[in-house]
């Protein structure tokens, strides 16, 4: 329902699809907890438990002994038990909402958002309770966390309002550390385009949260520059400008300047334990968050 | 070769170091939003501080061409082609080939004028006779056109300057010349003429002009002459005139003032051919010789048949002119005979025959000359008789006098024959015949029937180029009329205005194309 006031970016985060994609990111978790690293056990979430959660058509691979057979009996269709997650977590959600993000024909935006409203399905779908936050200076959108799909719902009427929302100023993830609470888990979604490579807004958040995971959105358009001979640069951040003499040189020097800061970021989260994905804006965000969460199934696997 | 008709307006160049400052101190090139400006970190980039950067921006030199570009338009340039149509107009008078240094003055005007051509770039040329201007030949190349001037004719009428209306203006003129014509120097003071070429350094020219011979009144048979000597330079000079078959030839030094006439007198014998010549010879040789032939001045040989009278051999003998001859082998220059229409004797030579009528003599009643008769009308005619000339059906004569209607008097001259005279007058009258009357008649009947003047023959030989005709005497005016320029030049302005729209529209389209180039990326920051 939620999807038909949706705009574009959002519209195009199909509800099939990310159905379908729960169920693959449920078999890449094997069922457990999205976390690697455990969680509270009270907090309500389908998987390996002892507690009776609900219940749920059965798929191909679904234990056998989990089969209701009177639920089947009655709905003439097979149905499975789920059981509360003994791991369940709380998960924040940070999208970066800087003028950065949306620069150069906004693919970052659109992309972040889509993958935004995906995590936050997948994870609710997996029984964990989601929080948002938007952030750039400071926190410019907050969800509280919620489970479920009139959560998702509210996820998504934020991100919707966030879609048309001119850029905010730099990006300090920092900011969302005041949301999380210590056992938390965090996602962060961002160009990580800061000189120092968010080193100290990436410590912060790994020492607030239990765990945190990292989605680098990166543009080849940042790199790039029209055909003018003469520029002159504004940051859409800043303001500061820069005139400059248009070349191919000075373009792969941003390039290269680009990856080293990516490179910087990706050495901070491996630091931190920190799982780290760089995804190129011109991306589909399905394959997105695939390449995200292959190499943690592989990981646990 | 440019010109600039305002170069004042070139001062505006010294804007361009200004149109240099002033851009550098404004941004250069477009706002271009980047997500993060640390990613761009050239090395030489000029950084900007506020409103002033290092270095300028790069199209201040587009700017300054267009200033510079408008400048020299407005400095209103002039590019002389050289190609605009031209006439030269040839002073083709008899003066102009005379030889200098062995070379003709049209042919050294041909080679100035060549000269200048290739010089001035012409690939059109008009060539016009001031003797005859209506002619024009065009040519193509200076090749022909020195082809065309060496091979030029003397012009066969007198020299007369051009009308105005073949003075086209949209077109340049030469005159070439060697000032000999005052007619011409006159006219080209005011002529709308671009160029003069004059050729013709020579101007101490002195020419024999003629040379007069008169029969000696107290010897017939010796001749007075005379040598009219004139000189054309500017200061006084000498010659020496060295003359033959005189009396007396020899040398004799002649001083010669400028612009006087200088006569020299000698005596030869009837007949003589004279030469005359100036010594040293100056740069015209052309004029520097005379000569009066022999038979100008000789006695025409007079055969006079044995049956004429007494009084006519007398009368003939009198007449210095002739030489009355009685050999056969000299060739008779007038046969005079007196016989009957029939015994004439045939001749190829002009005579005057006396008619012995068949009939009688007649007085003859009220004679009258005829309008052909020239000096023989003022003779008086009277008392005398005569009888008419009959010279046979078919044969035609212009009678000269006639008397009641009979021709008296005739002259028969057929095609490719000597005149003859048939006079049909008594010339046995005794009373008539010892009159100055008669032997005036019969001298003015030679005269006519030999076409010279017998009585008093004054020969003259004149150079057939007269001193005016080849002594460039007059110069021609220096105060040469310029061809307007806006007729004979071009315009470089109206390009350089078309280089400077060009410009300006390189301009905007650099600016457009920036704009686009930076519009674009930015159209998504706009939301």
């Amino acid at each position: 329902m939620a999807e038909r006031a949706l705009n574009d970016p959002l519209a195009a985060v199909d509800q099939t699809e990310l159905k379908r994609l729960a169920s693959v990111a449920g078999k890449l978790l094997a069922g457990r907890s999205s976390t690697m690293g455990g969680g509270r056990p009270h907090r309500r979430q389908a998987g390996r438990g002892l507690e009776f959660f609900d219940h749920r058509p059965y798929i191909a691979g679904d234990e056998v002994r989990h089969v209701d057979w009177r639920q089947s009996a009655r709905r003439e269709t097979p149905m499975v038990r789920r059981f509360v997650h003994e791991a369940s977590t709380d998960w924040l959600v940070c999208l970066d909402c800087s003028a950065s993000m949306q620069s150069a024909a906004r693919r970052k935006w659109a992309l972040g958002l889509q993958i935004a409203a995906a995590v936050s399905y997948l994870l609710l779908y997996l029984g964990d309770r989601v929080a948002f936050a938007g952030f750039s200076e400071d926190l410019d959108a907050i969800c509280k966390p919620g489970r479920g799909a009139a959560h998702y719902t509210r996820l998504l009427m934020v991100l919707r309002d966030l879609v048309q929302r001119s850029g905010g100023k730099a990006s300090q993830p920092g900011a969302c550390a005041s949301l999380a609470r210590r056992g938390d888990a965090a996602i962060l979604i961002t160009d990580g385009l800061r000189a120092d490579g968010m080193k100290p807004d990436i410590a912060l958040l790994a020492a607030q949260c239990a765990h945190v995971r990292v989605i680098q959105l990166e543009d080849t358009r940042d790199c790039r520059l029209p055909g003018a001979a003469d520029l002159r640069l504004v940051d859409v951040e800043t303001g500061m400008a820069r005139s400059i003499a248009n070349s191919d040189a000075l373009m792969r020097t941003a390039r290269t300047v680009r990856d080293n800061i990516a490179q910087s970021l990706r050495s901070n989260c491996l630091t931190h334990a920190i799982p780290y994905t760089r995804v190129d804006a011109g991306s589909h965000w399905r394959d997105a968050l695939i390449s995200h969460l292959v190499p943690v199934a592989s990981r646990r696997d | 070769m440019i010109e600039l008709r305002h170069p004042l307006w070139l001062a505006l160049l010294g804007l361009v170091p200004a149109l240099w400052w002033l851009h550098r101190l404004r941004d250069r090139g477009f706002d271009f939003p980047v997500a993060a400006l640390f990613l761009w970190q050239p090395s030489k980039v000029a950084v900007s501080q506020g409103m002033r950067i290092d270095t300028a921006d790069p199209a201040w030199r587009r700017r300054a061409l267009l200033a510079a570009v408008a400048a020299l338009a407005l400095a209103g340039p002039l590019l002389h082609s050289g190609q605009a149509p031209l006439t030269v107009w040839v002073d083709d008078s008899p003066s102009m080939f005379a030889t200098e240094s062995g070379t003709t003055r049209i042919e050294l005007a041909a080679a100035e004028v060549v000269r200048r051509a290739q010089a001035d770039a012409v690939s059109g040329f008009t060539l016009r006779s001031l003797g005859d201007p209506a002619v024009a030949i065009h040519v193509d190349s200076a090749r022909e056109l020195a082809d065309k001037l060496t091979s030029w004719p003397v012009a066969r009428q007198n020299l007369r300057p051009p009308p105005p209306v073949l003075m086209d203006k949209s077109q340049r003129h030469w005159l070439v010349s060697d000032g000999a014509d005052r007619d011409l120097a006159d006219w080209s003071a005011n002529a709308p003429l671009a160029a003069i070429i004059e050729v013709g350094s020579k101007r101490n020219n002195a020419v024999i002009d003629a040379i007069a011979a008169r029969a000696n009144p107290d010897n017939a048979r010796m001749m007075d002459l005379q040598f009219h000597i004139r000189y054309s330079g500017s200061i006084p000079g000498s010659r020496t005139l060295v003359i033959s078959g005189t009396k007396n030839p020899g040398e004799q030094i002649v001083e010669l003032a400028p612009g006087l006439p200088h006569v020299v007198t000698a005596s030869a014998a009837m007949g003589q051919t004279i030469t005359a010549r100036l010594e040293p010879p100056d740069a015209m040789a052309l004029d520097d010789s005379l000569v009066l032939t022999g038979d100008a001045s000789a006695a025409i040989a007079v055969r006079i048949g044995a049956d004429c009278p007494a009084a006519l051999t007398d009368a003939l003998d009198a007449i210095p002119g002739l030489e009355p001859s009685a050999a056969p082998a000299r060739r008779a220059g007038l046969i005079v005979a007196c016989a009957s229409m029939s015994d004439l004797p045939p001749t190829d030579s002009p005579a005057v025959y006396f008619v012995a009528p068949e009939t009688g003599m007649q007085r003859l009643p009220a004679p009258q000359w005829s309008a052909h008769a020239g000096p023989l009308r003022s003779i008086p005619v009277d008392n005398v008789s005569g009888a008419e000339i009959a010279l046979g059906p078919g044969v035609a004569v212009t009678p000269l006098l006639s008397a009641d209607g009979r021709t008296v008097i005739a002259l028969h001259q057929s095609p490719g024959q000597s005149p003859a005279i048939y006079v049909g007058l008594a010339i046995d009258n005794t009373a008539w015949t010892p009159q100055t009357s008669f032997a005036l008649l019969v001298a003015r009947l030679a005269e006519l029937v030999t076409e010279r003047q017998l009585l008093d023959p004054v020969i003259e030989i004149r150079q057939e180029v007269t001193d005016e005709a080849i002594s460039p005497r007059y110069r021609m005016r220096p105060n040469v009329v310029a061809i307007p320029a806006a007729e004979s030049d071009r315009e470089i302005a109206p390009w350089l205005i078309c280089a400077a729209l060009l410009l300006v529209l390189w301009d905007l389209v650099a600016l457009i194309a920036g704009a686009r180039g930076t519009a674009a990326p930015a159209a998504g920051t706009a939301k």
